[in-house]
Parts: structure tokens; sequence; C-alpha cells
């Protein structure tokens, strides 16, 4: 089983990286200074934990890698603007500490370290990272100004309550002017970055479209056609940021093309089921993590499987050159790739 | 109609919201003994199931018994447990002996899990559990198969990635048993977001 | 009707009193090495005052099955003979069961199903042949209770841990904390904990090797 490896692993997360700074940008215009402070914390906070864990496993800081600033950046854009900085210094260390070094480090983890983080610090101090500051709202650095700042539900949590009515206009919900995670309503941007890091063969293609469309045309026929029902189930909960910088992270995907395909269909599946089955407010982060483990299977069943077909065809393709034909002895693609 | 798909969506609660081992952390040791091996897991299971629907079946008449008699009533809390262990006794070895006397091959087969899979908490607990929440007998031979089935689920979901948890890359404090536990942890911190109303223990 | 008859397990030494102590309560801790008996700690012990329940009714069931448990006969083929210790168990549980819910009201509901359990744990299961039954009565009745008091100290630690960290209390009794880490209170919040437990413990035994070489 050979996998061609086109880009380096620091090259995908360089473009992550690029593609997250501009959700972080727009984040910061909308609420102010704090938003930076969160962010920057996050970031250093990662990088200071990642180094010491390197120095505890015995290992040389040459070994860091920039995945680790895409992580710091992945959590603080998934936190409320009026969170509390020590819960973001929880999840960065959870992420850290338990999901990357614990499992081995990054070639060895099963689960996505930010979306891990994220649920047990969402789990862990929910009235303060579950509760929104409004758009456009600036908040002071200290936690007093939090106290004295007007918190709200997220939109993914009012809409799944209502099932229905939907406040804000079509153009806001596409750029995310609505309560909600600092960085993960802006749509339009996340659907143009999505292109960005396909064309740059940063996320899987395959496993970023069957996610996608399981998810758009599950929601459509749940809503029933309802166009703006189905735009705000689509646009809050971190949907589309969850699909593109969690699900498809290339160290908890699968390897192969075909089990890519299956991974995006079950992860899109398990969203819809946490939406809509359980109310979840944001499903996607619970999808990925019981889709890791069952990604990691697929690939040892599809290696086997494409094995099994190549043997058939070798088979078939011996029988057919005794009979005095070419031999056919093209794999199919199920196996030789890295897209 | 209608009844089969409410006692399927009874299996299928037990199956992943209310996950022996996920939910409950019932049984988290066999668990961890089974998952090594990936050869047994799909006999484990129906072991498991077989047994969790028996027990189930015959807990039912155990239940009534306790509910009619009078003198029971008050302390039925105490004398469950040594019921539902003869029952669980007879039918382990009842079937012992019947796969012992027709069906040698299998038995030789498996020999070294069928206690594991018969004698543990999940298949005990299971019952405990169907005295407190179900009635009818349709009940508690779903919910058999639902506990049964879940917790050949949770073993197969930590099976799959046992190379992963035992790799020579994971660091000596975590590797093996304390890794499989922050495994468990998380993937049950995801199932629980399924559970929409807190779960009784 | 003792053991007797039965071939001697290998590791069969001759230890000091306290190395005796150290494998049977550290070495080989019943909860954070072996992995016997979790599930109670995870789901119940989430308070001091659970843990110390836990710990008693724990203690006391297994001491005693597992010491009626030695005087069936090793001829017995293993696989019939669990089902006899596990019968064991349930008869041991219902003079602990009236006495602790004489003692204890609270104690009972509080470990739900959990308490009845206790008889299948696999400290019975599992261990009773490898580590217990095929030892010399006195060796077995010293490794069991000091595995049994090592069990103990962990679950009363454990619970300590993880009622300052969840509800920020001792035994009920508040002190102030920044944060709350309320997910330790949940079993999911347990399995992670105990994981922790066990890397840290597995972490100071490592730190000791080195420092002794």
């Amino acid at each position: 089983m050979n996998m061609i490896n086109t880009k380096s692993e620091n090259s995908i997360s360089a473009d992550m990286l690029i593609a997250l700074l501009v959700p972080a940008v727009i984040a910061v215009y909308y609420y102010g200074a704090r938003a930076a402070v969160i962010i920057v914390v996050s970031v250093i906070v990662c990088i200071f934990t990642d180094l010491i864990c390197f120095k505890l496993r015995g290992k040389s800081a040459s070994d860091f890698d920039v995945s680790t600033i895409v992580t710091g950046l992945t959590i603080s854009l998934m936190m409320s603007a009026a969170v509390p900085y020590y819960a973001v210094i929880t999840a960065d260390v959870f992420a850290i500490i338990i999901c990357k070094h614990a499992f081995g480090g990054r070639k060895n983890a099963i689960f996505n370290g930010a979306a891990a983080a994220f649920l047990f610090t969402s789990i862990c101090f929910p009235s303060e990272m579950l509760n929104y500051p409004r758009p456009s709202v600036h908040i002071g650095l200290s936690s007093d100004a939090v106290l004295n700042t007007a918190l709200f539900p997220s939109m993914s949590k009012s809409v799944a309550l209502s099932n229905d009515a939907v406040s804000g206009s079509f153009i806001d919900l596409l750029v995310g002017k609505f309560c909600g995670p600092m960085g993960t309503g802006f749509t339009i941007l996340f659907l143009i970055s999505a292109v960005f890091l396909m064309l740059r063969r940063s996320v899987s293609a395959i496993a970023f479209c069957s996610q996608f469309v399981v998810v758009v045309v599950g929601t459509l026929i749940y809503c029933k056609f309802n166009l703006s029902y189905a735009m705000a189930v689509l646009c809050s909960g971190m949907i589309i940021f969850g699909m593109i910088f969690l699900s498809c992270d290339y160290t908890t995907m699968p390897k192969t093309r075909s089990s890519r395909f299956i991974f995006g269909l079950l992860t899109g599946v398990l969203t819809l089921i946490f939406r809509f089955y359980a109310g979840a407010e944001n499903p996607i982060i619970y999808a990925i993590i019981i889709a890791a483990p069952i990604g990691i299977e697929l690939d040892k069943k599809m290696i086997s499987f494409s094995k099994i077909i190549s043997e058939y065809q070798a088979k078939k393709a011996s029988v057919v050159s005794k009979n005095g034909a070419t031999p056919n002895t093209d794999e199919s693609g199920l196996n030789n790739e890295q897209q | 109609m209608s009844f089969f798909f409410r006692m399927i969506s009874i299996s299928l609660t037990l199956i992943f919201v209310e996950n022996t081992v996920f939910a409950r952390a019932i049984d988290t040791s066999t668990l961890i003994s089974v998952s090594r091996n990936r050869k047994n897991i799909f006999g484990f299971g129906i072991c498991a199931v077989y047994f969790s629907v028996v027990t189930g079946f015959l807990g039912f008449f155990a239940d009534n018994f306790l509910l009619e008699s009078q003198i029971l009533k008050e302390q039925a809390y105490i004398y469950q447990p040594f019921i539902y262990v003869a029952i669980l006794g007879v039918v382990y070895i009842i079937t012992l002996l019947i796969l012992w006397k027709y069906f040698y091959k299998i038995f030789l087969r498996i020999k070294k899990f069928i206690h594991l899979s018969a004698l543990n908490c999940a298949i005990l607990g299971a019952m405990f559990l169907n005295a407190q929440n179900c009635t009818a007998l349709s009940e508690y031979i779903f919910r058999g198969i639902g506990v049964g089935l879940g917790f050949a689920f949770a073993i197969y979901l930590t099976a799959i990635v046992y190379e992963r948890l035992h790799d020579a890359s994971v660091p000596y404090c975590f590797r093996g048993y304390p890794l499989t536990l922050l495994y468990i942890g998380i993937l049950s911190m995801a199932f629980y977001g399924l559970a929409s109303t807190p779960i009784k223990y | 009707m003792n053991s007797n008859n039965i071939p001697k397990s290998n590791n069969q030494k001759n230890d000091s009193l306290g190395s005796v102590i150290y494998n049977a309560m550290v070495r080989n801790n019943h909860i954070l090495v072996l992995g016997t008996a979790i599930a109670p700690v995870i789901v119940i012990a989430n308070t001091l005052k659970n843990a110390a329940y836990l710990a008693l009714t724990f203690s006391v069931i297994t001491f005693f099955t597992m010491l009626l448990s030695s005087f069936i006969p090793q001829r017995v083929v293993y696989t019939v003979r669990v089902i006899i210790y596990i019968a064991i168990g349930s008869l041991v549980y219902v003079p602990t069961a009236i006495i602790i819910s004489a003692l204890f009201p609270q104690a009972i509901q509080n470990m739900g199903i959990y308490f009845p359990l206790l008889i299948t744990n696999s400290f019975i299961i599992f261990h009773s042949d490898t580590m217990f039954l095929t030892e010399k009565k006195g060796r077995m009745i010293l490794d069991l209770i000091f595995g049994i008091i090592g069990y103990d100290i962990i679950v009363l630690l454990f619970g300590l841990v993880r009622e300052i960290f969840s509800t920020g209390e001792i035994n009920g009794n508040v002190i102030a904390l920044p944060m709350l880490f309320k997910a330790f209170y949940q079993p999911f919040g347990g399995f992670i904990l105990l994981g922790i437990f066990a890397a840290v413990l597995r972490g100071i035994l490592l730190l000791i090797k080195k420092i002794s070489n």
C-alpha cells in the first residue's frame, strides 16, 4: 500500500493557518480587542504546552510543527467572545496534553484535539462557554466587563428550540452576523476557503464534498425545503467550519480515497443525527469524535478489500493472458493516492 | 408496525444512548481484557446477546414473582441479586452442557471467553435495570438485545484502535491501560451528547 | 478441602512483608494498574462520601467472597467454578446489604445498581484464579487484605480529588476555587480522571526506579 504524499504536513498546516487567519481578523473586527486577546492567548498557551510536553517526553523542540498553532487558532475561533480566559487555557491544555501527547504525538492521535477539547470545556463551563454577545458589541478585557454585557444563547440553540422562526436577514446569516462562536459563522468566506484549500490539496475534496452533500440534502429534507430554516441550521452550529478545519484534518482522517468517501458520509449522517435527534448545539463536534476511530478501521478494511480486488483482477488477467489477450493489470483507484 | 418500531428504538437507545460502557461504565474491565483479541469479538458479541436476551426473558418472570410475593416486597433489593445470579448460573450451565454435548466444536472455540461474556456486570446489570425500567415482556427481550449489542459495539470501538493505544510512540506513562481509559472517556463524552435527558444510574 | 493439591503457580516466592505490601498496594494496584472493578469507581465515587461507601461495601463483599471461595476445590473446572464464586458473592451480599442499609441508609440509595453489581466485580471473576486462590492460605489472605486496602485508598483519593475539582467542596464543605471542572462529575469525566491517575502512578513508579538506579 503506497500512499503518495504530495504535500508535507507542515505545508498543509500552513495552508490551514492562512485560511484560519482571515476569520480571525473578521472576529477581531466584530468583537474588538477581547477577541484578539483570546486568539493570542490560545495560540501562545498551545505553543508553550507543546514545548513543555516535548521536553517531558525527551524529544527536541525541533519536532514542533505548525499544526499546534492551527489547533490553538481553531480552539479560539470556536469560543464565545465573552469566554473567560481560563476556559480557553483549559481547552488548549486538554487538546495538547490529552489529545496529542498522551496519544503519542500528532501521527498517532485518534481524535482531533480542538474538537475534543472544545467538547470537554463546553461541558465543564457550559454557562461561560455557550452564551454569546451580539456581534459588533465590543467587550472590555476584564472579567467585570463580561458581567456587564448582555449574553444570549447561540442561534444554533434557538433554532433548535423553536424549530422555525429565524431572526435576521439572509445576508446576515451568510456573513455571520448572529449570536454564536466568534469565528465560525462566516459561511461565504468558509465556502471560498474550502475551494481554495481543496485546490491546494490541503483538504480532502472527497471527504468534504460527501459530507457537505449529505448534510445539505438531509437538512433540506428535514426542514421540508423551508429554505430560511435550512439556511439557519446550516450556517449556525459551526457546521461548515467544522467540516473544513476539524473533520478534514489529515491526521485523524482515513488515508484511502474510498474510505474517505465513506468517512465523509458517516460524519454527515452523524451530524444530522446529533442535530435533529439529539438537538445538540454544535452537532459536528460529536460527529467528528465518534467517526474518528471508525475512520481508522475503514482504512484497514478498505486496504484489505482493495487487495482482494487486485488479487482477483490479477487472477483474471493471468487467465486472459493465457488465452492470448493482453493482460490488464491496471489497478482500480481504490488504493494508491493521497487525495 | 408501530409496536415494532418502538421496540427497535428501545434497542437502539440501549446501544447508542445508554450504552452499558459509554454511559454507565459497567464492565469496563471485561471490555479492556476482551478488546485485546479482535478475533473473538464477533463470537463474544453473539454470546453476550444470547445471554442478555435469555436472562432478560427469565428475569421477567422473576421480577413478576418478586412483585407478587408480599413477603419480599419491602426488601426485594436484598434478595434480587441472589435470584438473578441463580438464573444466570442455570442458563450458563445449561448452555455449556448443551454445547458440550451436541456442538462440541463450537464449545471448544468459545470456551475461552464464554465465562467472560456470560458472567459479567453488563448482563447482570441489565437485569437490575430491566427491573427498574420496564414492565412488558417484549421490552425485556429487546432491551436484552440492546444491551448485548451495545456491549459488543463498545468492545469493537475499543478493539479497532488497540494498536494505536499500545503504539511505541505513546509515552510509557500512558501506554495501554491509562490511554484506553482516556479513549473511552473522550468517546463517551461524545455519546453523552445523544442523551437528551439525564441517564439514571 | 483446601488448596494442597493444586499445581503451585510460578510466582510463589518467600517475599518479605514489605515487598508483599508494596506489590499488592502499589505495583499491582487493583484500580490504577490492573483495572479491576473500575465501573463503580467511575460512576459512584464522585464525592468523598460516596467513595467511602463504595470502599466499605467493596471491601466487605470482596473479602468474604474471596475467603469463602478459597474453600472451593480447584479440581472443579474454572468455567464452572466461577459461577460458584458469584453465587457465594450473592450470598455474602445478603447480610452485607442488611447491615449497610441499617447503618447507612444513604449508601444503598447513592450506589443504586452498582451495589449489587459488586458481586460480579472482576476481582472475583478475573483475578480469583490468577492472583489469589492458587496461593497458600496465609499468603492469599495477606495479598487480599493489602490489595483491598490499596483499592480503598485509591477510591478515597479519587473521590476526594473528583469532588474538589467538580463541585468545589470537601465532603460538603465549600472551599473557594476559581473554576470548577463540572465534566469530572459525570462518568466520562471519571474515565478521563482515572486515566490521568493511572498515568501519574506510572510516572511516579518510573521516577522511583530512576532514582534508585
